[in-house]
């Protein structure tokens, strides 16, 4: 029988390999916030089956915040402005960004299994690196500021994922901490971009500087 | 919680107050208050220094804490005093001054957590949350590149946190306790724990100014305004520092040590070359502070000497830096234009500006007698020591070029004649970054108190 | 009793496949709150086209014309040795494993592409291009996921296969499996022209594998439709047979149980039927350059699979 970390684990991986597929910026937003609910469950499970409560709160805690709350935040940020609803022309073309993905994959299953896991002892670990790396590449690969938030909130899934489910017991003090932080972020965030985009801004005409 | 824990949490509590309290909306409140608290805040640090070490509770309070708070509050106090005049030179701001000073507020707050904090995780949390607090200030100025610029720090910061929390992640993985009075003293070793170390010299380095991570650095310092950037280099990048020296400290592996140098190596001379060649003058200080981290970063590669003149240089560094930011907010007031070769004859129309800008330079590249020319002294000496003298030569080079290259330029401005009519008003802007030359200069008096000290950290 | 069993697996896909196909075009007008044509009108449609006149193009070599007849025959071949409703191999079983077959399938796509460019035509050229490109893709992802199902009975051969995943829960319940499953999935949508890779109208914007046939007519048509329904048939079979619901199929030769399964075999047909029916419903084309991007994460997902595998230990 599978153990439920391992599919929990691959489908996270689908679900980022669709985050990779969309062009629709909406869409990505909930899929991150599927993922969410997705590890939300699975922390719950672990929680109930090892009768602990923090883990339990912490579940009901990313439920609540990157399930519902920071998901809103950043779609109530994208409907202000509908043009901006699409990403016309991501700078990999997303076969190719999708192939990359998989070579990403590849490559921390080989990282793991060659260096990591024998000090960890989990044989799950190598998904959470995979998810790591692929937030990161939705970062670096995409221009639009909606889609690059989102690949960084799947970077802080992963994180989350291999800290909590994949090694039990880290402290919750922290990932309270964490949580709070990620909604600090993505507020910050959300009043940049629009900002950005409104155009309210005083013109200025010293852009050039920036590449230098 | 006796009533000693309440003693060190003073500069928390100051900043805390200050920050509520700024949301009042009554006037001139905020400002008073903010000042009250970054008043409150400096005689808590120094009370910290009457008080002894403690690592057990919410809080890890060593050698090295101390000095970072007082750090951290005399710099708040200086910026806080200066963003009383320098505020009404802003040409289109964002948010109202009360929200400025509740930004202000909590983002020290912030930074003077994480330098409390006893446990890994939660230096991680303060330092992040350093980001969310100071991404609008950058945005102080409302244009588009300004607000450009705060979304690139906003972005690039974040994702080398992120980092860093994988590499706590792998720490815990690893076998380490994240509770820092037992992380700090059981010697670290094996792959995980390295790659674990190294990854969260990455993550932070992002945020302490470490070259090629720190791409966001000159452009958030070019276009912040200028007490905003007075914390950032002189405060922020060295928490970030603090971040990493945390996590470095327990162990004693070679190739930690060489990662380390390798980054310093690299952020020092490229930041030397880059500064030498800007036309502004903000980025140039920019540049220069980026290559004063790279210079902790080497000292903190060595061994006890090394990492002495790091901790001696990052703290005369915060108020050397502190005063040329403050100095360049003046010079912006007035000649309204960052461009170097636009301004002339300083010294004639600025006075007091311009001998301070000349001796702030002096200090922030390294002359002596002034605390960062002991701190980089220290360093080369723990170079010299530990790696040749080859190296060493290498890096002074380096060093010397920033010299040359920004002395040159601040002396063009300031000592170039020109014709106009002097325009200065001897506001108390003025006075703060002469305040803040002589704590620069004081921080000699430091250097033989540093030893006792910082006793059992970095293996001093 | 092989030999027989043979010759009525032949039989069944022969007289059925065009039945699928009408099955599939009158639900798809029922969901559209048409009526639609009869079930049966396909094989009037082949009937019709037997009595024809065939033309050839003067620029057509007898390459073209000999083409139909072959690709029939290679399905015909086809349904021989595949697991339709048998799960234990005929007559004719040995003669090629399942990556054979993929491989057949792939000469038979290439025999067509040949003669779509033998006919000299435009809208052939279209088509030949069109499917190069896309098969150059999904045949690869086609027998990686055979590949893949190989080494999770250690043999090629798709009735061990079957065998495996009925009397096994955990091989059924793996992540490999669903994996595969979904790709072949996906391919399968690719492979039998459904939406969202091609829609059955005269549009050429979307044509695919359609303007494949348009120079054929007569006989040839007949025959050239009616091997496009027999590998439709087949590949739906083999995805269910091997892929999803290979229950209820006889392991051992008995022919009350064949002759049992051949009508519930018919029963898990309309059910796919009807899926395909609901996707066509809902679904829209795809840009034509968004096909790539849609077996990019077809091959993701096998790729997926043997990772999986490989991750839960197997195969050491």
């Amino acid at each position: 029988m599978i153990h439920y970390i391992d599919l929990l684990g691959f489908f996270l991986i689908v679900l980022a390999l669709f985050m990779q597929w969309q062009i629709y910026v909406t869409r990505v937003i909930v899929t991150f916030a599927t993922a969410s609910m997705l590890i939300a469950a699975a922390l719950l499970y672990s929680g109930l089956v090892s009768g602990r409560l923090p883990v339990v709160i912490l579940a009901a805690l990313t439920a609540v915040v990157r399930g519902i709350t920071i998901p809103a935040i950043v779609v109530r940020g994208l409907h202000a402005k509908p043009h901006r609803v699409r990403e016309q022309k991501p700078v990999l073309p997303i076969a190719t960004s999708i192939v990359v993905s998989l070579a990403l994959v590849l490559g921390s299953y080989a990282i793991y299994n060659l260096g990591l896991r024998s000090a960890v002892g989990a044989q799950a670990g190598f998904l959470p690196l995979a998810l790591f790396l692929q937030g990161g590449f939705l970062i670096v690969t995409r221009r639009n500021a909606f889609i690059q938030l989102a690949g960084y909130l799947s970077m802080e899934n992963a994180v989350l994922l291999l800290g909590s489910l994949v090694l039990p017991g880290f402290p919750f003090i922290v990932e309270g901490g964490v949580i709070l932080d990620l909604v600090g972020v993505v507020v910050v965030s959300r009043i940049i971009m629009r900002l950005r985009e409104s155009g309210q801004s005083g013109e200025d005409h010293r852009h050039g500087e920036l590449f230098g | 919680m006796n009533a000693i824990d309440f003693a060190y949490a003073v500069p928390l509590l100051a900043s805390l107050v200050g920050a509520l309290l700024s949301i009042i909306p009554v006037l001139y409140l905020e400002e008073i208050v903010s000042v009250v608290a970054s008043v409150a805040s400096v005689l808590g640090a120094v009370l910290m220094f009457t008080l002894p070490d403690t690592s057990h509770g919410i809080f890890y309070v060593d050698g090295l804490t101390k000095v970072m708070t007082l750090t951290i509050s005399l710099v708040y106090t200086s910026a806080v005093i200066y963003s009383i005049t320098y505020l009404k030179h802003l040409d289109n701001p964002l948010f109202q001054k009360r929200l400025y000073y509740f930004l202000l507020n909590s983002f020290v707050l912030t930074m003077l957590f994480s330098v409390v904090a006893n446990n890994l995780g939660l230096i991680w949390v303060g330092i992040e949350a350093t980001t969310v607090t100071s991404a609008l200030l950058v945005a102080t100025e409302n244009n588009e590149t300004t607000i450009e610029s705060a979304w690139r720090y906003v972005i690039i910061v974040s994702s080398g946190l992120v980092i860093s929390l994988l590499s706590i992640v792998l720490l815990y993985a690893a076998g380490k306790d994240l509770q820092l009075a037992s992380y700090l003293f059981e010697r670290g070793s094996g792959g995980l724990f390295t790659a674990a170390v190294l990854l969260a010299i990455v993550g932070y380095g992002t945020k302490a100014g470490v070259i090629p991570l720190s791409s966001w650095l000159p452009d958030v310092h070019g276009r912040a305004p200028s007490p905003v950037s007075a914390l950032f280099s002189g405060v922020l990048l060295p928490v970030a520092m603090y971040g990493i020296v945390r996590v470095v400290q327990p162990t004693s592996l070679p190739e930690v040590h060489l990662v380390l140098l390798i980054f310093g190596l690299l952020t020092v001379a490229v930041a030397a070359i880059l500064a030498a060649r800007q036309n502004d003058y903000k980025r140039m200080f920019a540049y220069s502070t980026a290559e004063k981290m790279g210079m902790i970063l080497v000292g903190l590669s060595t061994g006890p000497i090394g990492a002495l003149g790091a901790v001696l240089l990052l703290v005369s560094h915060a108020f050397a830096k502190a005063a040329a930011f403050f100095l360049t907010g003046n010079l912006l007031a007035r000649y309204r234009t960052t461009h170097i070769h636009d301004i002339h004859g300083v010294a004639a129309r600025m006075p007091k500006t311009g001998y301070s800008l000349f001796f702030a330079s002096l200090a922030v590249t390294g002359a002596p007698p002034f605390g960062v020319f002991l701190g980089e002294l220290l360093i080369l000496a723990g170079v010299v020591r530990n790696y040749g003298i080859v190296l060493a030569a290498f890096v002074s080079l380096f060093l010397l070029i920033a010299f040359i290259g920004i002395n040159l330029r601040i002396v063009a401005m300031v000592f170039s004649p020109s014709g106009s009519d002097p325009m200065e008003r001897g506001r108390v802007g003025t006075f703060v970054p002469i305040l803040n030359i002589m704590l620069a200069l004081a921080a000699i008096g430091l250097a033989p108190l540093l030893p006792h000290l910082l006793k059992g950290v970095l293996g001093i | 009793m092989l030999l027989f069993l043979s010759v009525v697996q032949l039989l069944f896909v022969l007289a059925l496949s065009p039945l699928i196909v009408g099955i599939l075009k009158r639900a798809e007008e029922r969901l559209e709150s048409r009526i639609g044509a009869p079930i049966l009108q396909t094989y009037f449609d082949l009937a019709k086209l037997f009595r024809r006149e065939s033309l050839r193009a003067a620029s057509a070599s007898s390459f073209f014309t000999a083409v139909p007849y072959v690709l029939f025959g290679l399905y015909l071949f086809l349904t021989l040795v595949l697991p339709i409703i048998t799960a234990f191999p005929l007559t004719f079983g040995p003669t090629v494993d399942f990556i054979g077959g993929g491989l057949v399938f792939g000469a038979a796509a290439t025999l067509k592409k040949i003669a779509a460019l033998d006919s000299r035509s435009n809208f052939s050229h279209l088509g030949a291009s069109r499917n190069a490109a896309i098969g150059a893709l999904s045949d690869v992802i086609l027998v990686f996921v055979f590949i893949m199902l190989g080494v999770l009975s250690k043999t090629n051969n798709p009735y061990v296969i079957n065998n495996i995943l009925q009397t096994s829960a955990s091989w059924y319940l793996s992540l490999l499996h669903w994996f595969v499953a979904s790709a072949f999935f996906m391919i399968l949508i690719v492979e039998t022209g459904q939406l969202p890779v091609e829609s059955h109208s005269t549009a050429e914007l979307g044509m695919i594998d359609q303007a494949l046939s348009f120079e054929y007519s007569g006989p040839e048509l007949a025959l050239y439709q009616w091997a496009g329904y027999m590998k439709q048939f087949i590949l739906m079979s083999v995805f269910l047979n091997v892929f999803v619901v290979p229950f209820w199929v006889p392991m051992k030769p008995n022919l009350v149980g064949v002759a049992i399964y051949m009508l519930i075999h018919v029963g898990k047909l309309v059910v796919l039927t009807g899926v395909f029916a609901l996707l066509n419903a809902t679904v829209s084309k795809y840009k034509l350059y968004k096909n790539f991007d849609f077996l990019a994460v077809a091959f993701a997902l096998a790729f997926l699979g043997s990772i999986a595998f490989y991750a839960a230990g197997g195969g050491a």
